[in-house]
């Protein structure tokens, strides 16, 4: 099952390759088979534990090894998802928004490289899709024209320079321990200067990945630049990929004085990517760099749970993490499907082009003000879910008014960006009027990952329950 | 006795239970029915007559249901019901005047409503939850919720320190409105002081002494304010206050001995209901006294009543009143003795204070008389309007005479002996001789002093600006200019992307790494 | 009478106000009957599904439904008697607005957009009365605050957008506060069911500080929509919306909500016993009562006729905020019955001032001089409704502030009688002058801008129906206080429940 995972979006790339004319087509097929394969695999692990796959038939040790535990099947179904729905989107809006032909073939070996991260457990397969992903994110992001070039190039660059560290990281390990697959590691694991500085290489490389604060330089242009499908699944999808591997590295490989000392300056740096990325969402003039700085500040909360875990050993906050990437990723594909629809209709790329949005296309800003309310926390969102798991753990621990304090500033900070494009858009005054007529299907594609965040609040406690017990 | 306690507020009881509600009822009633029929003539041409209406029909209805009612509510009910409609009454004639002493009743009338809202609602308390009347006097008074009741309903009752609105709004109304004012409404006050304060209480008899001399010192005050002004109805106003002086000294010996004072006390407010009003109702028509003599009579008549000549009803309360002093057993430092001489001085003043109103009655009639010369002649319909108004007013002076004696005979109150009654010629005489002795010798205070603006209305100005101030203290957000400095900042941070966050990233390196990792 | 219906009995009274306003969002503007009938059928659904439930509740029975949500705290819908009362006072009053905006919004754009949140409100507003448990009541709590905005700035002009943005920065800080107190109170005791009486008081012995924080937390919370002094500032910038918004706003929906909350707080949540033993009580009636004060004296300064009632809602409310505070039997009938009588009262105040700005351009309260003779129901309405908001019988106001003295003096905090005797006088000095302009001054201006909306009436019969049925229900409430359908006589239940848990 998992091999047809990886096989799946391999072939029908290579095959859009060839017939370039079938290849939306193509694409949707392959994204909504791959759902339903995924689907699939989370009903199996669920009922029987994790699945692990030597590819080929090697023996283990010399194979690729997969493994499929419940979270990464959540992870691998919600990006089947987010492809199919964003295929959809980019096919209704290709004639329009002049889509290169490239983006097929490209979304597709996003998802393999996407697919094949949760699935790996060895620190060099991670580092071949991490490649992977890096290298097919600026191809997406330039496939703007133009003016995508510079943040693409920029983009670049960080990404191989992050790509390296982490490679020295893991030629560091590979020369002290002789194995990279991580369990093995994890059982010879030593807490010396040497693993400490691979480790740290390799965090580093991921940070610089994962936008990270304060390594986040690159996002907002590079998100802001590319086409609006492109940045729904880079923000959705494509940063949490280096994040996944960092919680693998940290909540598995690391010692315990090694843990004790990093855990702060996560929580310190996700404290700073909350409150600075949030006020520069805020401030920031345009509309898409907002939603890109929105999630240079979600991240944060990311890292403040991480953080906060390595700190507390609470269950709790391994829930949090991995609700605030599911709802996240939800919440900002919508974001950006929406914004871009938006800035597409009335032309303009300005905050202020919003203006009287909720009149001339209310659809796209309702769905807008929906994923924003989860991105702030409202309940019943799944945005919600996670601070309440943060909030519940921090409150279990005693004493932590501090980060208490710092949750409730970034919640605000977050009501505050997302009320500012939410009031524009209720300007009745001197509305902005739309270039051509809005179109509903693309409002409603936008909508629909809204809703589901929303929706997760049905299945809260499973959801908690699942995330507590598996959160790596 | 009529139940509502299951259909409106809990506790709610209508009803005239003894023969003293149910008099002062009555007789409420057809004082107020009388003034209705007085007015129906003299309000035939106002312009603004429904206004009149609805007001009269307000403070009609108020007025009865706080005297028929059983329950705490139910009177505060009435009472306010009565107290606001009488404000549309106070300024019916629209006259700055008007307004001005329509704002000065209402806020003091609002006041004393909160006040005996409070006291209510401490008595309630303090009787567990039950609100009727009959079952708080059984209920120990407390000081606070005493002193609230007395100032709340003292407000109405217009006695001493809280007569102020007394000589602004009286004048101002419409006469027939001033007549029901003075005759009937600011009783309502003096009612719910029986009503609500148990005279047998210790408390209250602690206080009683407190209350004669306030009385007393109203009675005077009442009259020598009164003798400063020269306006016909704001001595009469002034006139009420010294009566309401009187009628606080009988609600005090209520408390020293007993229900004896009761009925004198009723019998002094049917007295001075109708004496007052039929002063009002003639000072209204006083233009168009003139030069008759029956109506002079009227007039006599109803102020004699009131210097309480013999055989007058007035004679048949002051003397009740002194004897009630005489059997009551106060403290030894209030000499009867004393008591009763101020008394007979108070009679004099009353009688001093009257012929002044009679003297001023007749410079307005003098003045009137002559600008109506050259008025235009009465139609048939306005002579007629006014022979039935003179009518009713005569009507009224003879039930002034008349009715008194019906009280004396069913309560079996003792009548004035002979040598009482002397007693009560000689304040008169006197008075007489006084008035005479001052006319002749053309004695006169500095002239500033006589009609005086109340300081009330100043304060009440004063208040007004108060509660309606045309702007307030605010406090302003300091506004801190962060957009230069943003900008700065922004400047700062706009640098080489990618080497920037590389070296940002080997720093980061190197510190986690010597921090100890 | 079948369990199935009974359980689903309160979620089908909030989806009979939920659903019609969903499916009006999908109407064009032009489908104006079809928009009318819909929302006339939800109101007429929900009042006879309440009536329903309010005679079951009468009898004795509790309606339970839940959804699985967090661990420790379902979705709970409860219907008992103190959410009755909310319930039965946003359904009347729903049917009022909804009359009322249809009539004051005939010519305006985007009526659909307006009826679909107004619709959305409503049911936030009566989710939360059923909540049963801290949670529900948080997340129904958040999502008013949403169907709330887009009706506070529906007119979509600066001024209504700047009050839109306050109006959200203070709610949601409020919000979130009140997030965090739940959590932290979810994390001591978790979020049972609220129970008279309280279930805090097993979790007092070494938890006092977090409980006092907890509880601290939660007010600051509940006190942003309740207007308590600090947090008031909202307020009265948001009566930029229009009337039937600010009437909602005031009586019914957001303020009543906070207030609401503070009860469940104090009385389901705390429970008497905890709040005396934890001494909360004391700073909670002090900072009412200085709010009552402050809103009064605020009031007394502002020209303009929705500021003047803003100011005042920000004092009548504490009067419930105090009455619960007092932690006394009778003091919580007063709250609780002037949680319906101000609500009454309120919503006439702002549709008669609605109806004076709508009909004749009127908004300060210097152009109000002889809107009496113009405008007599109207005028009629206003006066009544402000000799309740004074507390002059026999008006509802009256009953309210009676029960709330009854209940200072029952408790001995006596300084408190002296809070409510100048609160009166103040409500006097700022009501009275207006009324006297209305009625006693002469016109001498001619109006702003007069329009004819009817040829019979004074204004349109849409306007002046509600205003006329919320004047005389304050009347019959004030007069008919003891019958059985009178709010105080279920508020009598409510307290006799309350109290008597042990």
């Amino acid at each position: 099952m998992m091999v047809v995972l990886l096989v799946l979006p391999l072939l029908s790339a290579l095959f859009m390759l060839l017939w370039p004319r079938i290849a939306p087509l193509l694409a949707l097929l392959t994204a909504s088979v791959c759902s339903l394969v995924a689907l699939q695999l989370l009903l199996l692990v669920s009922q029987q534990g994790s699945q692990q796959v030597l590819l080929a038939g090697w023996p283990s040790g010399l194979a690729i090894s997969l493994e499929a535990n419940s979270l990464s099947s959540l992870l691998i179904l919600l990006t089947a998802l987010l492809q199919l729905l964003v295929g959809l989107y980019a096919f209704a809006t290709h004639r329009r928004d002049k889509l290169g032909a490239g983006f097929w073939p490209l979304s597709g070996m996003l998802q393999l490289g996407l697919t094949a991260l949760w699935l790996s457990r060895d620190l060099f397969n991670l580092y071949v899709c991490l490649e992977l992903l890096g290298i097919v994110a600026v191809a997406l992001v330039s496939l703007s024209g133009d003016k995508a070039i510079k943040p693409a190039l920029n983009y670049l660059l960080l990404s191989l320079f992050g790509s390296l560290c982490y490679l020295l990281g893991v030629a560091i390990l590979y020369g002290a321990y002789g194995v990279l697959d991580i369990t093995v590691l994890a059982s010879q694991w030593q807490a010396d200067l040497l693993s400490s500085t691979a480790l740290l290489l390799m965090t580093l490389g991921l940070m610089l990945k994962a936008a990270l604060w304060p390594l986040h330089g690159w996002l907002p242009a590079a998100h802001a630049a590319a086409p609006a499908p492109v940045s729904a699944l880079l923000s959705a999808l494509v940063v949490k990929g280096p994040l996944f591997i960092l919680c693998l590295l940290w909540l598995q490989l690391a010692g315990a004085t090694q843990v004790a000392a990093v855990a702060p300056w996560f929580a310190g740096c996700g404290l700073a990517a909350l409150l600075l990325g949030g006020v520069s969402a805020l401030r920031t003039p345009f509309a898409k760099n907002m939603v890109a700085y929105s999630t240079v500040a979600q991240l944060g909360y990311a890292m403040l749970a991480l953080g906060l875990l390595l700190r507390f050993n609470q269950p709790l906050f391994a829930a949090a993490l991995w609700l605030f990437v599911l709802a996240h990723a939800l919440a900002k594909a919508t974001c950006f499907l929406a914004v871009g629809e938006i800035t597409a209709t009335l032309g303009g790329k300005r905050i202020s082009t919003l203006k009287g949005a909720s009149q001339t296309m209310p659809l796209a800003m309702f769905a807008f003000a929906v994923a924003g309310g989860s991105l702030i926390g409202l309940p019943p969102s799944g945005g919600f879910l996670a601070k309440w798991a943060l909030l519940q753990g921090l409150w279990l621990q005693g004493g932590q008014l501090f980060w208490l304090l710092v949750i409730v500033l970034a919640t605000l900070l977050s009501a505050a960006y997302v009320f500012r494009a939410v009031v524009l858009a209720f300007n009745r005054a001197d509305p902005v009027a739309p270039d051509f007529a809005p179109r509903i299907l693309p409002q409603w594609l936008a909508l629909l990952p809204a809703l589901a965040v929303w929706a997760m609040a049905l299945y809260s406690e499973p959801l908690l329950q699942l995330l507590k017990q598996e959160g790596l | 006795m009529i139940d509502l306690s299951n259909w409106l507020w809990p506790g709610a009881g209508l009803g005239l239970t003894d023969a003293f509600t149910r008099f002062w009822w009555y007789f409420s009633l057809v004082l107020w029915l009388f003034v209705g029929g007085f007015s129906l003539l003299s309000q035939w041409h106002d312009p603004r007559a429904r206004r009149y209406w609805l007001f009269f029909a307000l403070c009609f209805a108020g007025n009865m249901l706080l005297i028929a009612a059983l329950d705490a509510v139910s009177f505060y009910l009435g009472f306010s019901l009565m107290s606001l409609a009488a404000y549309g009454l106070v300024i019916h004639n629209n006259t700055a005047k008007a307004r001005r002493a329509g704002r000065l009743y209402l806020q003091l009338a609002l006041l004393g409503e909160i006040l005996l809202f409070s006291g209510l609602l401490l008595r309630a308390s303090a009787a567990g939850g039950r609100y009727d009347w009959l079952s708080w006097q059984a209920v120990p008074l407390e000081p606070l919720s005493l002193s609230l009741l007395l100032l709340g309903l003292g407000l109405k009752a217009g006695f001493w320190p809280l007569h102020w609105w007394l000589p602004q709004a009286h004048p101002v109304a419409p006469a027939p409105a001033s007549a029901l004012l003075s005759g009937v409404m600011i009783k309502a006050g003096l009612l719910g002081m029986l009503m609500f304060i148990p005279a047998t209480d210790t408390l209250m008899q602690q206080w009683t002494p407190l209350l004669l001399l306030t009385g007393l010192l109203s009675a005077f005050y009442g009259v020598l304010a009164g003798l400063l002004h020269s306006q016909p109805k704001v001595i009469l106003a002034y006139s009420s206050v010294s009566q309401m002086g009187y009628l606080l000294m009988l609600f005090a010996l209520l408390s020293l001995t007993g229900v004896a004072a009761l009925p004198v006390l009723l019998a002094y407010v049917v007295h001075h209901g109708m004496a007052k009003s039929s002063l009002f109702l003639y000072a209204g028509m006083a233009g168009e006294a003139a030069g008759r003599l029956w109506r002079q009579a009227l007039f006599w008549l109803a102020a004699l009543a009131m210097m309480a000549l013999p055989l007058s009803s007035g004679a048949l309360v002051k003397t009740g009143l002194k004897t009630q002093l005489a059997e009551a057993n106060l403290p030894a430092w209030l000499d009867v003795g004393v008591l009763s001489s101020l008394l007979t001085a108070g009679a004099v003043f009353t009688a001093l204070l009257l012929l002044h109103l009679a003297a001023q009655l007749r410079a307005v009639n003098n003045t009137q008389s002559s600008r109506t010369v050259k008025a235009p002649a009465v139609t048939k319909a306005s002579a007629n309007n006014r022979a039935g108004r003179w009518a009713l007013l005569t009507l009224l002076v003879c039930a002034l005479w008349v009715l008194p004696w019906f009280i004396v005979q069913h309560w079996q109150l003792p009548l004035p002996t002979l040598s009482q009654s002397g007693a009560l010629i000689a304040p008169v005489l006197f008075a007489v001789l006084l008035r005479w002795l001052w006319y002749k010798l053309g004695w006169q205070l500095p002239p500033y002093c006589y009609n005086r603006n109340a300081p009330a209305l100043y304060y009440s100005l004063k208040l007004k600006r108060l509660y309606q101030p045309v702007s307030q203290p605010q406090w302003h957000r300091p506004t801190i200019a962060l957009r230069p400095l943003e900008r700065r900042l922004n400047r700062v941070l706009n640098r080489p992307l990618v080497s920037s966050t590389a070296l940002l990233c080997c720093i980061l390196f190197l510190t986690i790494l010597l921090s100890g990792v | 009478m079948s369990p199935f219906w009974q359980q689903y009995l309160p979620l089908a009274i909030i989806l009979s106000s939920l659903l019609p306003g969903l499916i009006i969002f999908t109407l064009k503007e032009t489908q104006v009957k079809l928009r009318i009938s819909l929302n006339l059928f939800g109101v007429g659904v929900k009042l006879l599904l309440v009536l329903l439930m309010w005679q079951a509740v009468k009898a004795g029975q509790q309606f339970y439904f839940s959804l699985p949500f967090l661990p420790g705290a379902d979705l709970v819908l409860q219907g008992e008697a103190l959410s009755l009362l909310f319930v039965v006072l946003s359904s009347v009053l729903w049917l009022a607005t909804t009359i009322y905006a249809i009539g004051y919004l005939e010519q305006s754009p985007l009526r659909s957009r307006f009826f679909g949140y107004f619709s959305l409100c409503v049911s936030a507003t009566v989710g939360l009365a059923l909540a049963g448990n801290l949670v529900t009541f948080l997340l129904f709590y958040e999502l008013l605050t949403l169907a709330t905005f887009p009706l506070v700035v529906h007119r979509g002009t600066p001024e209504s957008l700047a009050a839109g943005r306050r109006y959200l920065a203070y709610t949601l800080s409020g919000g979130v506060i009140l997030m965090l107190g739940v959590a932290l109170l979810h994390s001591l005791v978790q979020s049972p069911l609220f129970t008279p009486g309280g279930y805090v008081a097993a979790a007092i012995s070494g938890n006092e500080g977090l409980l006092m924080l907890a509880f601290a937390l939660m007010i600051t919370g509940l006190g942003v929509k309740a207007a308590l002094l600090p947090l008031h500032g909202w307020l009265p910038q948001a009566m930029v919306a229009p009337a039937p918004v600010s009437a909602l706003l005031h009586a019914v929906a957001v303020v009543k909500a906070g207030a609401f909350g503070i009860i469940r707080l104090v009385y389901d949540v705390f429970g008497v016993e905890s709040m005396q033993a934890l001494q909360l009580a004391q700073p909670l009636m002090l900072l009412a009562a200085v709010t009552i004060l402050y809103g009064s004296w605020r009031a007394l300064a502002q020209q303009d006729i929705k500021r003047r009632l803003a100011y005042s809602t920000i004092s009548q409310v504490s009067y419930i905020t105090l009455g619960v505070a007092m932690l006394g039997p009778l003091a919580a009938v007063g709250g609780l019955v002037h949680l319906v009588h101000q609500g009454v009262m309120k919503i006439t105040l702002f549709f008669c001032a609605g109806n004076f700005a709508e009909t004749l351009g009127i908004h300060k309260i210097r152009e109000l001089n002889g809107a009496g003779r113009r405008m007599p129901v109207t005028a009629m309405a206003f006066t009544l409704g402000a000799l309740g908001m004074i507390g002059i019988p026999p008006t509802a106001g009256f009953i309210s502030k009676w029960y709330l003295g009854l209940g200072v003096a029952e408790v001995g905090q006596n300084w408190l009688i002296l809070v409510f005797a100048l609160s009166g006088l103040l409500n006097a000095a700022y009501f009275l002058p207006v009324v006297y302009r209305m009625w006693f001054l002469p016109q001498t201006v001619p109006w702003p801008a007069e329009q004819r909306l009817s040829n019979r009436f004074e204004t349109h019969w849409m306007l002046l129906l509600p205003a006329t049925f919320t004047a005389i229900l304050l009347l019959l409430m004030g007069l008919f206080a003891s019958t059985e359908l009178s709010p105080l006589s279920w508020a009598q239940l409510i307290v006799e429940r309350e109290f008597r848990h042990d």
